[in-house]
This record gives C-alpha cells, sequence and structure tokens, in this order.
C-alpha cells in the first residue's frame, strides 16, 4: 500500500498542472455547453486580449453542493455560475442581499434582454420581483411519437387537437402490458409538472405563494390520474435508459413528452427508430388553447463576490447571445436559445432525417413564445417531492375505488400536501407567503 | 444418501446467490463492450462486442491520470488511517490516564454527526489553509478515523497486557512494543482495516467532489460522473471506467481476504 502510494505520488508529481488564477471562472454542468463555451472563447479573447477565463465543467450533482458551501463560507466563489433550473431556487433564501448571486434586474432592462428573451423564461429566476439570473433556454415541448406506427394504427396526428382527443384515440390502441399511447410515470411529477404548467398552474404563484391544492392543480390532477391509473389508462412508465430505449424500439409506447432538449437524447439513445420518429404539438386543453408547455432550463448568474461584474456580463452576452455560436450549438444539443431574435438563423429550418425530415428547430421555435410562466421559490424542492407524493396517492386511490370519490380525494391530498410545504415555509422569515 | 442430497442442494443454492450476484458484473461487462448505436438495445452481451469504449476511455479523456490519482489518494489515506487509528486505539486499549473514558465517549460520539452537518465548517477551515484543489483537503482530515480507532482498540484489548509487559521487561521502548508486539498481534484487524478503508476512500465522493477543482486532480468517482451529463452521456465509457474501477477493490479483496474474514470474526467465539 505505502509503495503504491509512493509509486502514484512519483507519477503525480513528474506530470504537476501548471497552476493559473483566471480573471474570471466559469461553473457548468453541462459538458456540451463547457465544450461550446470553450470553442466561444478565443473571439471573446480577441475582443478582450488581456483577460484569462477558466471554464470548469463541474458535474450536476456537484454544483449546488459546492456552491451552497462556497457562498456559506464566502470563499472560492466562481464569477459566473450555470444552475439547472430545479436548483436555482434553492439559492434565493435568506434576505435579497444575501443571496449569493448578482441582482441582474437593471443590466437585463439596460441591455434590453428583457425585450429579446421569452419573458416566461426570466420567472424560474426569479425572487421577490428581482432577477439573478439569465436564462439559456426555452425549452417548450413537443410529443415525439413513432410515425410509423401510427400511421400503421391509422391515427391521424392532426385530428388531435386537445387531451380528450388525444385519450380518446389512446383508449383505442392502448393494449394493456402490450402497447400504450403514452409514456407517463405514475411515481414521479415530471410530466404531471409539464400538464400543470400548459394550464398556467404551478408549484408557486409570482409572490412566492405556495398553490400546488388551488383547481388547476386539482383539476389537472383529476386529468393525469385517470391517464395512469385504473381500467382505462393510457399511459405507463418503465423507467429510464435500457428499458426506455428497448420499450421505444418494440413500440410500447408510442408518443412521449419531448421538450427540446429530450430530442436529443432520444437520437443518442435510440438511433434505431431514425426516420420513423416525429413531432407534434402537445394536446390542448380547450380548443384552441395553449399547445406547448416547459420542462427543465438553466440559468447563468453572476456570483455578488466576483470581482469583475461588468466583464462578467459581456462573458454572459458572448456566450449567451452570439447568433452563429448558438446556431451551431442548436445543432450540437437541439435546444433553442431563448432571445426570439436568434431563430431566424438557416439551423432552425434544417430538415432533420431522424424526426422523418421535420424541421426540429421551426417547430419548437413556432411554439417557443407561448411556453408557460413557472415561478418559482427556495422551498422549490419540498413542493416537487410533496407533488409527487400527492400523486402516487391518488393513482393508488384511483387504482382501487376509481371515480367513486375522487374529486374529493384529490382536494384533500393536494391540500395536506400544500399545508406541508406552508409550514416549512412559515418557518423562513424572510419569504413570506 | 439424504445428507449427501441435502449438501448438493446447498451447492447448488450456494452457485444460485452467487450466478445472482454476478449478473450486475456481467452485465456492466456486457455493457462496456457494447457500441454506442446497441448499448441500449440488448440487455447483455451484443452480436458485435467492441473494445472501443475502453478505447475511447483512455484516448479520450485522461483515465489512466485519474486513475494514479485515486491509488496515490486511497494508499496514502489508508497508510495516515492505519498508522493513526492503530495508535489511537492501542493508547485507549492499554494506557490508562485521566479522562480516558470521557475522551472515548467524545470520540464515539462525533460519529453520531452526519457529514453533512460539518462541510460548511470543514471547508471554510480547508479553504484558510489554502488547500482548495489540492490532495491535503483529501488526506489530512482522513488521517484519523474514529471507526478505526475504536475498531483496533476493541482488537488490541484482547492483547495479553502481560506480553506487552514482557516486551517492557526486555527493554522494547513504548513504539517498539506498539509496532512489533501489538500490530503483529492484530493483523487480521489490520488487513480488515486496510480493506474496509481502502474502499471508503477509493469510493469517497461527496467531499472530493467540493475540493477538488481542476479535472487533472479528479479521483476516479468524479471524473466517471462526469461522463454523464443532463444532456450529452457517454455510458459506454461509464461502463468500461466502473468496470475498470471495482478492479482494485476486487484484487485487494482477493489479497486480504483471509485476513478481512479473520478480522471480521475475531472476537466472534470466546475462547
Amino acid at each position: 500500500m505505502l509503495g503504491l502510494g509512493l509509486a502514484s505520488g512519483a507519477y503525480l508529481a513528474l506530470r504537476q498542472p501548471k497552476k493559473q488564477q483566471a480573471d474570471l471562472r466559469l461553473w457548468t454542468f453541462a459538458k456540451p455547453h463547457g465544450e461550446a463555451y470553450m470553442e466561444a472563447l478565443p473571439a471573446f479573447q480577441r475582443k478582450h486580449p488581456e483577460v484569462s477565463v477558466d471554464i470548469q465543467i463541474v458535474a450536476w450533482e456537484a454544483v449546488t453542493s459546492r456552491l451552497q458551501a462556497a457562498f456559506w463560507s464566502g470563499l472560492d466563489v466562481p464569477d459566473l455560475v450555470e444552475v439547472e433550473i430545479s436548483e436555482a431556487g434553492s439559492f434565493f433564501r435568506g434576505r435579497l442581499e444575501s443571496i449569493g448571486f448578482l441582482d441582474l434586474t437593471e443590466r437585463i432592462h439596460q441591455t434590453g434582454l428583457w425585450e429579446r428573451v421569452v419573458r416566461a423564461r426570466f420567472a424560474p429566476y426569479t425572487t421577490r420581483g428581482r432577477i439573478f439570473g439569465v436564462p439559456h433556454d426555452v425549452h417548450p415541448v413537443m410529443l415525439a411519437y413513432r410515425r410509423d406506427l401510427i400511421e400503421k394504427l391509422r391515427i391521424d396526428v392532426d385530428k388531435i387537437q386537445t387531451w380528450d382527443d388525444f385519450v380518446e384515440v389512446g383508449r383505442r390502441v392502448t393494449e394493456p402490458g402490450k402497447r400504450f399511447m403514452m409514456e407517463l410515470p405514475t411515481a414521479e411529477a415530471s410530466r404531471l409538472e409539464a400538464m400543470l404548467f400548459q394550464r398556467d398552474g404551478g408549484y408557486f404563484d409570482p409572490q412566492g405563494r405556495c398553490i400546488i391544492d388551488n383547481e388547476t392543480a386539482v383539476q389537472t390532477m383529476m386529468a393525469y390520474v385517470p391517464m395512469v391509473a385504473g381500467r382505462y389508462r393510457i399511459g405507463s412508465d418503465l423507467g429510464g435508459g435500457q428499458i426506455f430505449t428497448r420499450a421505444l424500439e418494440d413500440g410500447y409506447f408510442l408518443f412521449m413528452i419531448a421538450p427540446d432538449w429530450r430530442t436529443k437524447l432520444i437520437e443518442q439513445d435510440v438511433p434505431k427508430v431514425g426516420g420513423r420518429m416525429a413531432l407534434m404539438p402537445v394536446p390542448a386543453v380547450q380548443p384552441g388553447g395553449r399547445r406547448t408547455t416547459t420542462w427543465g432550463g438553466t440559468m447563468i448568474g453572476i456570483t455578488r463576490k466576483s470581482p469583475n461584474p461588468d466583464l462578467a456580463w459581456e462573458l454572459i452576452m458572448h456566450l449567451y447571445f452570439n447568433k452563429e455560436d448558438l446556431a451551431k450549438r442548436f445543432r450540437d444539443t437541439n435546444i433553442l436559445p431563448p432571445a426570439r431574435d436568434l431563430w431566424d438563423h438557416p439551423a432552425y429550418d434544417e430538415p432533420r432525417p431522424f424526426w422523418s425530415t421535420q424541421p426540429l428547430g421551426r417547430l419548437y421555435a413556432n411554439l417557443a413564445p407561448d411556453v408557460p410562466f413557472q415561478y418559482t421559490s427556495p422551498f422549490i424542492s419540498l413542493a416537487k417531492a410533496k407533488m409527487s407524493e400527492a400523486l402516487i396517492a391518488c393513482v393508488q386511490y384511483y387504482n382501487r375505488y376509481g371515480d367513486r370519490g375522487f374529486e374529493g380525494f384529490v382536494r384533500r391530498q393536494l391540500k395536506v400536501s400544500a399545508e406541508e410545504v406552508r409550514r416549512v415555509m412559515r418557518r423562513n422569515p424572510y419569504v413570506t407567503e | 444418501m439424504i445428507l449427501q442430497a441435502l449438501r448438493l442442494v446447498g451447492w447448488l443454492l450456494l452457485v444460485l446467490i452467487a450466478i445472482v450476484t454476478f449478473v450486475p458484473m456481467i452485465w456492466l461487462l456486457a455493457a462496456s463492450l457494447k457500441a454506442p448505436e446497441d448499448l441500449f438495445s440488448y440487455t447483455f452481451f451484443s452480436p458485435n462486442p467492441s473494445m472501443k469504449n475502453f478505447y475511447d476511455l483512455f484516448t479520450q479523456v485522461e483515465f489512466l491520470r485519474y486513475v494514479m490519482n485515486s491509488v496515490f489518494v486511497a494508499c496514502t489515506a489508508v497508510v495516515l488511517q492505519l498508522f493513526f487509528s492503530s495508535l489511537a486505539g492501542y493508547a485507549l486499549a492499554k494506557y490508562e490516564f485521566k479522562g480516558k473514558y470521557v475522551l472515548t465517549l467524545f470520540m464515539l460520539s462525533t460519529m453520531l454527526i452526519p457529514g453533512q452537518v460539518t462541510l460548511a465548517p470543514a471547508y471554510e477551515l480547508i479553504y484558510r489553509f489554502g488547500w482548495v484543489d489540492t490532495y491535503w483537503a483529501l488526506l489530512v482530515p482522513s488521517a484519523v478515523n474514529v471507526f478505526g480507532i475504536f475498531l483496533f482498540r476493541q482488537a488490541i484489548m484482547s492483547v495479553p497486557t502481560e506480553l506487552i509487559h514482557s516486551a517492557r521487561v526486555d527493554g522494547c521502548s513504548e513504539f517498539q512494543i506498539y509496532w512489533q508486539i501489538v500490530m503483529p498481534t492484530v493483523r487480521p484487524m489490520v488487513g480488515a482495516f486496510v480493506l474496509i478503508a481502502f474502499m471508503g476512500q477509493w469510493n469517497s465522493f461527496l467531499w472530493p467532489q467540493i475540493i477538488l477543482h481542476s479535472s487533472e486532480r479528479f479521483t476516479l468517482p468524479i471524473a466517471l460522473t462526469q461522463m454523464v451529463g443532463i444532456y450529452q452521456q457517454q455510458y459506454g465509457m461509464l461502463m468500461a471506467g466502473t468496470l475498470l474501477s471495482v478492479l482494485p477493490v476486487m484484487v485487494l479483496f482477493l489479497f486480504l481476504q483471509r485476513e478481512f474474514v479473520a478480522g471480521l470474526t475475531s472476537g466472534a467465539v470466546k475462547g
């Protein structure tokens, strides 16, 4: 053991990395982002030859813990950090002036970003009226489906306008154990959440009040649960990875919720269905209603400790709003940038063979201005956990009793979940209902 | 006849359990040998096995560097832990001094504090020392292990005090007694502790994740996590890397299995 320690120590001593302190340090959790930013850096450094930039790819699970530790101790804080949407709220705890990120509200208005960016995307990074992050994406949602099987089943997707139409078709083609209309989980709320947002519901209202027991949430739960539970369910969930790939290849699922980022994962993980997949807008709740929703997201923020906030802002503008770079990035990731004026690049109109030659970028860009708002809170993780618990309870109830007394049960269950969130929120004197 | 049949059933049962235990390893091996397009399409081996994932692992990322980082951190930490934990365990088992009982209780009570609670103050301390993004931050805090101290205390308590007295009469210094008399006597516990400590260090994730910032210093668990992102997954390389990363622990177990079992069962049967 000692010998191994000495030998490996000698090996490492001979390969000492050079130590350098950069003027700007950026943490990102997404490798494709990091790689794209590295490519974009030379252009930035041509404008600022004296500035050194260090882009560090920090694993997703580590960003929050490392950044929280850095904020708490006020030490070793990077200048810029990308934070995933579900984690962003956890940084907005405490007094506004204690938040580790710089308030970007004025900069966003002064530079015109408020007009350029899809406005709904600022909401998840806003607390008490102040904006602490610039959105990286819009993440509109469509439905991805097995075009070949849908045609074989003589389903006309253009005739599916509402969720009621979708469920009706789903009940016709679903054969439990063999084929389901849609991939929909029963134990976690990500798809329920997307449907909640589509109805202008959510976890919190703009004032940060918990609303997971309001009428919209009740109606969404009542619409979702019969899709995944009971005799006439049309949705099922097998999990991710290998089993999802097999399910999609075998036609076990016909449709699935697909935000722009997920289309790239499907391309990577299920290459065998290439050319046999297609996209359609999400069915509306009411005829003529919104045909999309949103799932996921990332923000970039400047930390309060950064000694170069102006330079950091310039870097954000360079990395997030450079049309050519973003077009290339879109080809690599399928992720639509958040500023509307960037979408007229030809990259967004390119037909994609995997998606039956549909112009993937244009399809998402057409829906992007209509993505719903989602408001956040430092208690977002708790609210999400409680919503998942309520979903599980409602699914169990529906499987056992069906429609009998279901509405009352949903109302009670969501009320219990919401009260739990409110009880914890009351402990925080800085963020009140 | 019945006895033989029962033995056969027992063997068959054991073989069955062994197969079930090995299934994840076989799956891992199969996944590491699959081409990207086959990765999710076959449960186990694909008809077109490929070494591409292993090739990519050593050419696209600095895998050897990560292995060496892990070897250095794990081996050095184990040596330090073994030395300090056994020394402290020996003192608590065989020396009488004021406050010994309270000290033992205090040390044991620290095991009840979840690691996450001390994360922020520990980070600040490390920063003040200027050890962020260095191996000092991994090695120094882990040099003393309360669990190890307690383990050695229990093991050394079974060493006859008369043996220590005799050594003292024969002219051994206190350190010689510890090094030449006590440690060889508790050798099985040394083997067991080395294995447990090595596994702990080798798989350690949260603290190194927070402390190490430069990719050239990453240990294997952190480097492997970098292969799974939100928008891009390199599952094939991840599987190949995971397979290679479990090998050292398996090899160490094969070397130390006799000591490990003896260490764990020592004291189980009182003579």
